[in-house]
């Protein structure tokens, strides 16, 4: 990527024509900030793994259809082309929904980079470059962009798919069904990077910078979590889009038809009528839907277009006037930081907990992390959520298995996005300053264990209302309290071989050892969403049957934090120091 | 007393400390220099307890520090070369996070830190995050980080790099007094004027040797030179630096 930019600077250079060339020269530099963002670290062999992953989201589109090619084959023999045609309209769906989410998350990834920021008005604003200059080529370059990771992730797909959807139909449908793919493909996902950017850009533009770096993070967050939300929506949709879209269009359908006409408002869905009307068809409803797919990415495009400059303009006066960017000292940051500052009597653990509580709060890899985490969580909680909200005034008055596991889901998924943010490195040529002072490595340990039970804490807490409304104050507190106890379990599983001060050591996710521990995770995964609530359901009734319950886990918690200090005695030096020192290169 | 006795540290083949020995004492200033490359950063590292020497041994008051490694960090206080700091931190919150982990009790160190700041004039920058730091502004705060907890030891690398004048006059006049409250002070630096000002001994050290270990009064009499830098350039610098000097320019120039 980077010696064919290089290339084209050069060849630019040796026309002579030198304003074109700076111009170039300066697309080529914002390009290159979209892999060398904050996440990717600027490191050769992240940027690299940056394809890697586009090359990783591209492997489904081209695999799927090989592995669907048995029952497109049948169905073709048995309904012939045109059947074929509109069953797949729930493949394709899939496909597209894969597609937004795929795109959703790489533009989480590259979150930092989609606007000009901070750093471009400190770097260009000394140049003799003028801002409208600067805004062309930064959209020029967040348009190659886009052309890179849409064209990475659907040229192969469209292929397969075009070609084995066209079983028993003539060759020039192939060809089409290529095109259609890919225009609907690369239009989903434009429309998912456009919609982000301009988003962005707007709020930049009517906020200002500073309150705009602390809507970001949320901005951010939410955008994981929504893409993460449709990835678990994403079967139901798929399996409802073929009796969905008859059923708009008034056809007859089959006994015990899969219809949910909100999923004609999704984004997938949506690009499917533009799948189908490049394919050929007179279909109105698909009609209908193309022309909201291609009505939504034309006003993605228009605000991200307008929003651009009104944003540079913004984020110049703010460097002018302000140019020194404020930490996020709100009202949050301040109750985080006098709760978890007094978590510990000795100083350095409160230390510790502090730390991460602020490295959660303003270092995006970190950020990114536990975002995706909280997705997770929501994605195991939101069906009960959505089987439930509808029916409010249904909700059962007895406890149920499926009520009584949100909370154990909630502390499953947030309590691991803490873990993995903890285990995250935030800045390693900074941990110099940890490893010369001299701190226990047990009372680091202790400050991430209790940010982890407060967060747990807060958890049960703002559940437990919920459920002393349901069943009674009882009931209620007995809950919490197992719940708790079980949040310190997990706790100590989650901190086994944890020793040191969180965000400071190399990330060594081989640790996990997914590959021969898989089938473990597994197993605690169904027993903490579901062998533990119907336990409790049994137990809750007793609560002496429940107290002894709560022992038992207690117990295996304690055996937990034994087991981990017989196993690793806290080392007086820690043998990472090295790579921290190494970074200093300082001789 | 801070005894380095016999050290020798190797990067792989590379030798870049080799069999040095010194001791410095309470109230004593040691004044550490040497051309890019000779050993000074990696002896400083290893000073500072964040490695341990291939051979030899420090010994901080008669015991060697890899033993009690916690307990010796405790009482050092270092400033690094190159100011890598927690850009996200605001400056308080950095200093309040090197100070809870020395186990400074809250009330005495929001006192301190506000001291501090206010002292290098960064009050006013109270609630602006690292990164928007200049490379001074990011240097006081690592003095402050550093001298915090009152260390018994203080090991500075270059500690007026990117201060300004004035600050810096008020370094020298800080260390000079801190030595004199009976601290340990080891002052790498290349500025050889400083450290003829402030160092009560001099070191210097040329491709992992010590070959100068001597007060900058007696070793410019030794060398019968008129100054450190003179005594340095003898000792130190092997190259013709006139020529050097010549072909940059010629290289301006062309």
């Amino acid at each position: 990527m980077s010696r064919l930019t290089d290339a084209w600077a050069t060849w630019s250079a040796m026309r002579g024509d030198e304003a074109v060339s700076g111009f170039r020269l300066l697309t080529r530099t914002f390009l290159r900030r979209f892999f060398d963002n904050e996440i990717t670290g600027g490191t050769g062999d992240l940027r690299n793994s940056f394809f890697w992953m586009l090359a990783f989201l591209a492997v489904p589109g081209l695999t799927i259809p090989v592995f669907m090619t048995f029952d497109w084959t049948g169905y073709a023999i048995v309904h012939g082309p045109e059947g074929l045609r509109i069953a797949s309209r729930a493949d394709k769906v899939f496909y597209l929904g894969y597609s937004v989410v795929a795109t959703g998350l790489v533009s989480a990834v590259t979150w930092g980079s989609l606007l000009l920021d901070y750093r471009d008005c400190l770097v260009l604003g000394t140049l003799p470059v003028a801002g409208q200059r600067i805004v062309r080529a930064k959209l020029l370059a967040l348009l190659a962009y886009i052309v890179i990771v849409i064209v990475g992730m659907h040229a192969l797909a469209s292929m397969s798919y075009g070609f084995f959807l066209a079983e028993r139909a003539p060759l020039t449908f192939a060809w089409r069904g290529i095109v259609a793919h890919f225009v609907a493909s690369c239009a989903a996902s434009a429309f998912v990077l456009l919609t982000i950017t301009g988003a962005q850009g707007l709020a930049l533009s009517v906020l200002g910078a500073r309150r705009f770096s602390n809507l970001s993070p949320w901005m951010q967050s939410s955008v994981v979590v929504l893409v993460l939300l449709l990835l678990l929506a994403l079967p139901a949709i798929s399996t409802a889009t073929v009796d969905s879209l008859a059923s708009a269009g008034g056809q007859p359908l089959p006994r015990n038809p899969h219809v949910a006409l909100w999923i004609l408002r999704t984004p997938p869905v949506w690009f499917v009528g533009l799948y189908e009307v490049v394919l050929g068809t007179n279909d109105p409803v698909l009609w209908r839907l193309a022309f909201v797919a291609l009505a939504a990415l034309a006003s993605a495009a228009v605000v991200t277009a307008t929003s651009y400059p009104l944003a540079y303009r913004r984020l110049v006066s703010s460097v002018m006037q302000a140019p020194a960017p404020r930490a996020r000292h709100d009202w949050l940051m301040r109750a985080i930081d006098g709760v978890v500052s007094h978590l510990g009597r000795r100083p350095a653990i409160g230390a510790a907990a502090t730390f991460l509580a602020l490295t959660l709060r303003r270092s995006m890899p970190h950020r990114l992390a536990f975002a995706l985490a909280l997705g997770f969580t929501m994605a195991m909680v939101s069906p009960t959520l959505f089987e439930w909200a509808p029916r409010l005034s249904d909700l059962p008055a007895v406890p149920t298995v499926e009520l009584l596991s949100i909370p154990f889901r909630l502390l499953l998924g947030v309590l691991l996005g803490v873990r993995v943010a903890a285990a995250l490195p935030s800045d390693l040529p900074s941990g110099w300053m940890l490893n010369s002072i001299g701190i226990s490595s047990r009372q680091m340990r202790s400050g991430l264990w209790r940010l982890m039970f407060l967060t747990a804490l807060c958890v049960v807490a703002s559940v437990t209302p919920v459920y002393a409304f349901l069943w009674g104050a009882t009931l209620a507190l007995r809950h919490a309290a197992l719940c708790l106890v079980f949040a310190v379990l997990l706790i100590e599983a989650l901190l086994w071989g944890f020793d040191a001060m969180p965000c400071s050591r190399p990330w060594h996710p081989e640790r996990a050892n997914i590959r021969k521990w898989w089938p473990a995770y597994l197993v605690g995964f169904a027993l903490v969403t579901r062998g533990l609530p119907a336990l409790e359901l049994d137990l809750l009734p007793v609560w002496t049957d429940l107290a002894t319950f709560a022992a038992v886990l207690t117990a295996a918690a304690l055996t937990l934090r034994v087991l981990h200090y017989r196993r690793r005695p806290v080392p007086e030096e820690d043998p990472d120091e090295l790579v921290h020192v190494q970074v200093l290169n300082l001789d | 007393m801070l005894e380095v006795r016999d050290v020798t540290k190797r990067y792989g083949a590379l030798t870049a400390v080799n069999h040095v020995s010194f001791t410095v004492k309470p109230g004593e200033v040691l004044g550490y220099l040497g051309p890019n490359g000779s050993g000074k950063s990696t002896t400083v590292k290893m000073l500072v307890g964040l490695m341990p020497p291939n051979h030899g041994q420090i010994l901080f008051n008669g015991r060697d520090i890899q033993d009690h490694l916690l307990e010796y960090k405790a009482s050092v206080g270092y400033v690094p070369e190159e100011a890598h700091v927690y850009t996200y931190l605001t400056g308080p919150e950095y200093l309040r996070l090197a100070g809870r982990l020395r186990g400074i009790p809250a009330g005495k160190l929001e006192t301190k830190i506000d001291h501090f700041l206010r002292i290098f004039g960064l009050d006013s920058d109270y609630h602006a995050q690292l990164a928007s730091f200049s490379k001074g502004m990011r240097q006081k705060i690592l003095l402050s980080a550093a001298l915090l907890h009152n260390p018994r030891v203080i090991v500075l690398d270059e500690p007026v790099s990117g201060l300004d004048v004035s600050t810096a006059l008020v370094l020298r006049t800080v260390v000079s007094a801190l030595a004199a409250d009976g601290r340990i002070i080891f002052y790498s630096s290349h500025e050889l004027e400083t450290i003829e000002k402030i160092s009560t001994r001099v070191i210097i050290l040329r491709a992992g040797h010590v070959v100068a270990d001597d007060s900058a009064s007696k070793l410019r009499e030794l060398m019968h030179a008129p100054s450190l830098e003179d005594v340095f350039s003898q000792l130190a610098v092997n190259e013709d630096l006139d020529q050097i000097a010549g072909r940059l320019l010629e290289a301006v120039r062309a």
